[in-house]
């Protein structure tokens, strides 16, 4: 990732608290003074890198630990409700945010719906067990699998 | 686990709106997964 690609990257992700949300390519465009093709481009070698993650419409999926789509995953942090991608991006919304939260979810085996405080870095229960299915050296073999 | 994980979440997440986020090396990210006791074959980055 040369410093061209790294400074669209760092303006994407300043946008995430201002928005509630990763930014739609128009609004980086704006944000970081390019024109949209050139956005487009950038954003596809940080996709390519792994520094984001594009759906099929080139606009962002995931810009870990945040979602661009609705999920089950929803974070209560900084006066605002979020999208996780997953429970561990759950608790990193509260981490890259720098705040506590509350965390919510359901067991994916009997429905049953989770909340979860993060308080300090921690968690206020430690019953919960999380189940992570993927080996590291294949978390980016299908991400949104992951 | 979920304890564990959130104390991972927190090593690996916390630098992801830093004006100059760098992206970190693999061997950076081994590191933060054996900091907080992920080790073995299940843990290891490609």
């Amino acid at each position: 990732m040369d410093d061209r690609d790294r400074r669209v990257r760092n303006v994407t992700y300043r946008l995430i608290p201002e928005l509630g949300r990763p930014p739609r390519a128009a609004e980086a465009a704006r944000a970081a003074g390019l024109a949209p093709r050139e956005l487009r481009d950038a954003w596809r070698r940080l996709h390519e890198a792994h520094a984001l993650v594009l759906g099929d419409d080139r606009e962002i999926r995931m810009a870990h630990p945040f979602s661009a789509v609705p999920t089950v995953h929803r974070v209560e942090a900084a006066g605002r409700s979020w999208y996780a991608n997953c429970p561990w991006d759950s608790f990193g919304i509260c981490a890259s945010l720098g705040v506590d939260g509350r965390v919510a979810s359901s067991c994916p085996d009997c429905g049953a719906r989770i909340e979860l405080d993060v308080y300090r870095g921690r968690l206020d229960a430690d019953e919960a067990i999380v189940h992570l299915l993927v080996p590291a050296a294949r978390w980016w073999d299908d991400i949104a699998f992951t | 686990m979920a304890q564990r994980l959130c104390e991972l979440a927190f090593a690996w997440w916390s630098d992801r709106l830093d004006p100059d986020w760098r992206p970190r090396t693999r061997d950076e990210s081994q590191a933060i997964l054996e900091r907080v006791g992920l080790t073995g074959e299940f843990w290891q980055l490609p």
